[in-house]
């Protein structure tokens, strides 16, 4: 093993068992994702009824050539319903495929979700026993009792605003990564919108934005005419700050700026009113002051819509002036979690230590700007033990031994970390 | 625009010039002694008592090309006929070049169209289904057919095909694209025929050609799947049905449409080696004979004619690029 | 699915509670990673694909009977096919039309020659293993020595053709202006000149001047090369384009390094995945365009077996009816030869392109 482990190449052997694990185990993980839709299978209940999204031992790996690299490692963490959830932590830590695999979007089939549970609250549609859909219909009262209104023999089936058909919901909490893709679509887009980084890249060029956004509407408003659904498109352009939505809605996705492509990103993240928005590192593909314009929209919208955000940055100050509750995320582990106030005034594992110490500020007298030792490590075979351990300026004995578990220092802050015992600071 | 287009024709022109000018050279290295063999092959019968005839054809081919003078005089006596319109007579056919070229055109450009459409119906669909599957068992089996149609030769798989299903079975007409029917054959009974006699040259051209079409298609088709935005439309809800079908095909599209424009004009050139495998009447195969025999007028015709072609292409090429992507605009 | 997971379970570090904190840091976590060597993941993708695999066992097979075989045959001495002389009665067959009430029929003749020079259309038996020509050579000897010509055309062709395309598309690409014009426009030229019908003028030309020996393959090569430079040169061109935008060129430059370095040792090894690539597919394309002359009788002198001037015999429609065995043996050579380039080219295509990856 020692000798092994000082050659930085994998033989022709080692990679070709690597490949056939591989694949066996992504085809048997992409045949259960394409299995068909039996809702009891991914029906659960939340732990606690004020979280909209409760992961718990998630894990999400992905089977590369050189070996699996398990990019999320057993992240527990929630985002409570009306409050916006930073995910902090340096590139390559995870952040990203924690929310890819809230919408199942990690690029199979080398990336998998392979355990762990994803609860999320959502509205499902009542389906009666052959499977479909029921509508609501239009009702009156009549002797003071209600009486559904018809139209000859046929029931008037009732519209909502936009024209749309109008179903019986439930709220139910759905197991996400046990969900069939088939039965996630009607979740993606509806429940949970996502921005992602890339704002330049991800429209697509060859339709106009309003092809682009009336799509959404479409597709989730069952019903919809095409004059609403772009009367819905232009609000919510307007909504989203763009002076010029009817011009913009004709437009195609290279004759804007990035700003204006962010703004159009979260325009058409809004459009079904979604319960939870996952902001992919909104800003970082943007300058400055544009930076600061996405960021007071996306925190206005979400009073108007009050969903929740799961904001994931790397930027500790977007976290700061944004966040209600923060997640730190170092090599695919949660190692530090709890309210903006926690982290921000009483940081506590050395990794978060250290990220503040690193963050520039104007007023501060320190000569050179704080910088960790070392680099994120290659999250491929990772050992059992903390992996901040070898760029930790704290280290002590016990941190040799297994990964330390999350502990709660206060009721809402748990730091993963021997330094630290239940219920305070040792 | 308009300052585009003016500068792609005058480009053009001046490839066409630099085309010309290599053609002319190259046939003017063609020994005349050899035209002269040509001339009395061509002509036939007893060569003793047309020894006038002979000599003056061929004073009249030298004056003509400017063989008996300075090449590049010679390439401006061409030149400034061509100027006029004047391609001149083949004399193999004893009529003038275009007329030559017109004449059997029509044939080549219908099998070839008709092949094209064949190829594109079958190609397209499997090849983004490919895509789709990578790697997959579908993926490796169409892969390895298409393959081996792209690596089999013209000439053998048209040798093999005429010699399994016309000879030996017997099922289609080895050649030609008529065989002799009564007189009172009715219309529908001799368009039978002829696509009876094109079953072979077709599925031998669709075999060939086929394979690229599909490479491309699924080539590009694996570039689109992992854009950004299809993420975005994945992360929409959107079914990996209109996912592939709307999102990845039309951006797909691109790249095809372009390329198809590419190959448009082409087709009026005939495929050369299928039409003298099976002997069709078309331009590929006239042209092959001709230029066996040395008909230079009609060399130097045929050969500006593909030449005009190829640059047609080239230019379509470019303005559906412009038409089909609305981030391309044309400088 | 559980306990395949566990495979993946990396084995605790076992640790010595005594070991001071400091030695801790000893071992770096990057230390345990260990990842592919790039040219290791390059022929590990490439030999994922069985095509490939498959490529490359056929070329080998192909090489080794083309340049080893002969040898061994009686029929070939110092790479030249050997005649067989035996005197056998012949059959020669030969071709009659008659017309039956305006329909023209075909039949086949044969004419017997009791006496011959030699053992024309020999049969197939154990001393000629797919039987004699028209010429009487054993045809499975001219297709080993065929062979070796075919191969060896393509190989002189591409690398005369990667050479000349090198030089000019780089020069073009890195030095822009006239330069770029000036090649760019002969580029053009040539690639709307058509092939084809510019090997028959060529031909004719070769022939009508005498030259039917083995001087005409030289000739064959130095024509196919120089219509076949253009489209490495395209590649080239675009390539260095694209590269010398980049910021690892503007590196270079700031640090001072000379023209010929930059070119050499910075911009051609870029280009060199594309190119081998290109190369391979090429190599399929010129055996089959010397396939083609073959055919269309204007390749190799007839005397000099190649597998173009052996499929020849297939454009005579008696050979092509009755005598398969003169022109399938040779039409299999060469599509399996193309073939086999083709499947290497793509895996090499694929293993090259990590973006091809999914």
């Amino acid at each position: 093993m020692a000798e092994k482990k000082k050659s930085h190449y994998i033989s022709g052997r080692e990679s070709r068992k690597i490949a056939r694990s591989n694949a066996k185990i992504t085809k048997a993980l992409e045949k259960r994702k394409k299995r068909k839709n039996v809702e009891s299978e991914y029906l659960t209940e939340m732990k606690d009824p004020k979280n909209i999204v409760e992961f718990e031992n998630l894990n999400t790996y992905f089977y590369t050539d050189t070996g699996v690299v398990k990019a999320v490692n057993g992240v527990t963490f929630s985002i409570p319903e009306g409050s916006t959830v930073g995910v902090v932590g340096e590139s390559g830590c995870g952040k990203s495929v924690t929310s890819l695999s809230l919408m199942q979007l990690v690029s199979g089939p080398a990336g998998q979700i392979v355990d762990g549970s994803i609860r999320f609250r959502t509205k499902a549609f009542r389906r009666d026993k052959k499977g479909k859909k029921i509508p609501v219909y239009e009702t009156k009262e009549e002797n003071g009792e209600q009486v559904i209104v018809k139209k000859g023999k046929k029931p008037v089936l009732k519209k909502d605003e936009l024209g749309g058909t109008m179903y019986e919901m439930d709220e139910k909490v759905y197991d996400i990564a046990k969900m069939p893709i088939e039965a996630m679509r009607s979740i993606r887009g509806r429940e949970i919108a996502m921005i992602f980084q890339e704002p330049m890249t991800s429209l697509n060029p060859v339709f106009t934005i309003g092809n682009q956004l009336d799509e959404v509407a479409f597709l989730h408003i069952e019903g919809i005419s095409k004059k609403n659904a772009k009367a819905r498109s232009i609000e919510m352009l307007n909504l989203v700050g763009i002076a010029d939505p009817e011009g913009v809605y004709k437009k195609y996705p290279h004759q804007l700026s990035g700003g204006m492509r962010q703004r159009v990103m979260i325009a058409m993240s809004l459009l079904c009113n979604p319960r939870l928005i996952i902001a992919d590192e909104p800003t970082t593909a943007l300058d400055v002051t544009i930076q600061a314009q996405i960021l007071d929209l996306l925190r206005e919208i979400k009073d108007k819509i009050s969903g929740s955000i799961m904001l994931i940055t790397h930027d500790l100050g977007v976290v700061a002036e944004m966040a209600d509750y923060v997640v730190v995320m170092y090599a695919g582990k949660v190692i530090e979690m709890g309210t903006a106030e926690d982290i921000f005034d009483n940081p506590l594992h050395p990794y978060t230590i250290g990220l503040q110490k690193s963050k520039p500020t104007v007023d501060g007298d320190v000569e050179s700007l704080y910088c960790i030792p070392g680099f994120v490590p290659n999250p491929v075979d990772m050992p059992n033990y903390c992996y901040f351990r070898d760029r930790c300026d704290k280290c002590r004995m016990e941190c040799a031994g297994e990964y330390p578990h999350l502990v709660k220092v206060t009721d809402t802050h748990s730091v993963a970390c021997y330094l630290y015992k239940e219920g305070g600071e040792q | 625009m308009l300052k585009y287009c003016i500068k792609r024709l005058l480009l053009s022109i001046l490839i066409l010039l630099g085309v010309s000018l290599i053609l002319y050279v190259l046939v003017s290295f063609m020994p005349v002694d050899y035209f002269e063999d040509q001339i009395r092959n061509s002509l036939g019968g007893a060569v003793e008592n047309n020894e006038a005839e002979v000599q003056a054809k061929l004073d009249s081919i030298k004056a003509y090309y400017g063989l008996d003078s300075n090449v590049f005089k010679g390439y401006f006596n061409w030149l400034s006929r061509l100027c006029k319109g004047d391609l001149g007579n083949s004399f193999v056919e004893k009529q003038p070049v275009e007329d030559v070229i017109f004449r059997d055109m029509g044939v080549s450009f219908g099998i070839s169209l008709v092949a094209l459409i064949l190829e594109l119906l079958i190609a397209i669909p499997l090849g983004i289904k490919c895509a789709c599957n990578q790697y997959g068992k579908l993926d490796y089996f169409v892969t390895v057919l298409t393959m081996i149609g792209i690596s089999f030769p013209t000439f053998f798989l048209g040798g093999i095909v005429k010699k399994v299903f016309a000879t030996d079975l017997g099922w289609f007409e080895p050649i030609g694209l008529k065989s002799s029917l009564p007189m009172n054959a009715t219309d529908w009974e001799r368009f039978a025929d002829m696509l009876w006699h094109l079953v072979l040259p077709m599925f031998v051209l669709v075999v060939l050609s086929i394979g690229g079409w599909m490479r491309y298609t699924r080539t590009n088709t694996l570039e689109v799947l992992n854009a950004d935005y299809i993420r975005t439309a994945r992360a929409k809800g959107l079914s990996e049905k209109s996912v592939v079908y709307k999102h990845v095909f039309r951006n797909t599209l691109i790249p095809l449409v372009t390329m198809l424009a590419g190959t448009l004009p082409s087709l009026f050139g005939g495929a050369m080696i299928t039409e003298t495998v099976f002997d069709l009447p078309g331009i590929g195969n006239t042209a092959w004979k001709l230029m066996q025999a040395g008909d230079i007028p009609f060399i130097m015709g045929y050969n500006m004619f593909i030449a005009v072609l190829t640059i047609i292409g080239i230019l379509l090429t470019d303005i559906m690029y412009a038409v089909v992507d609305p981030r391309v605009k044309l400088r | 699915m559980k306990d395949e997971k566990k495979e993946n379970v990396v084995e605790e570090l076992p640790v010595n509670a005594n070991e001071k904190t400091e030695d801790l840091h000893g071992e770096n976590l990057g230390d345990r990673v260990r990842v592919l060597s790039p040219g290791m993941m390059v022929a590990k993708r490439f030999f994922r694909s069985k095509l490939s695999i498959i490529g490359l066992l056929m070329l080998v097979i192909l090489f080794v009977a083309s340049f080893v075989g002969p040898i061994f045959s009686k029929w070939s001495s110092n790479g030249k096919p050997v005649r067989d002389e035996t005197s056998i009665p012949t059959a020669t067959p030969y071709k009659i039309e008659y017309t039956i009430d305006g329909k023209t029929y075909y039949a086949y003749d044969i004419f017997v020659s009791e006496n011959p020079a030699y053992n024309a259309y020999g049969d197939i038996d154990s001393n000629h293993l797919l039987g004699t020509d028209q010429w009487g050579y054993d045809i499975f000897t001219n297709l080993l020595i065929g062979g070796r010509i075919s191969l060896t055309i393509g190989f002189v062709v591409i690398i005369l053709e990667t050479i000349i395309g090198v030089i000019l598309g780089g020069l073009a690409g890195y030095f822009g202006g006239w330069v770029d014009n000036l090649i760019m426009r002969i580029v053009d030229i040539l690639s709307c000149i058509p092939t084809l019908p510019i090997m028959l003028i060529l031909s004719a030309t070769l022939t009508a001047n005498g030259i039917e020996d083995i001087r005409r393959l030289y000739f064959l090569m130095i024509i196919l090369t120089l219509f076949g430079w253009v489209g490495t040169a395209r590649l080239v061109r675009g390539q260095i384009l694209s590269l010398r935008e980049q910021e690892f060129m503007l590196a270079a430059k700031c640090s001072g390094l000379s023209t010929y370095r930059k070119i050499f040792k910075h911009l051609l090894p870029n280009v060199m995945p594309q190119l081998i690539v290109s190369m391979t597919m090429g190599l399929g394309s010129i055996i089959l365009m010397e396939a083609t002359l073959g055919y269309l009788n204007l390749g190799a002198p007839l005397d000099t077996p190649t597998w173009g001037s052996m499929i020849n015999t297939a454009s005579n429609p008696i050979f092509l009816d009755l005598y398969p065995h003169f022109w399938v043996p040779p039409g299999i050579c060469i599509t399996l030869a193309i073939l086999a380039f083709n499947f290497v080219g793509d895996g090499l295509r694929d293993a090259f392109d990590p973006k091809m990856k999914r």
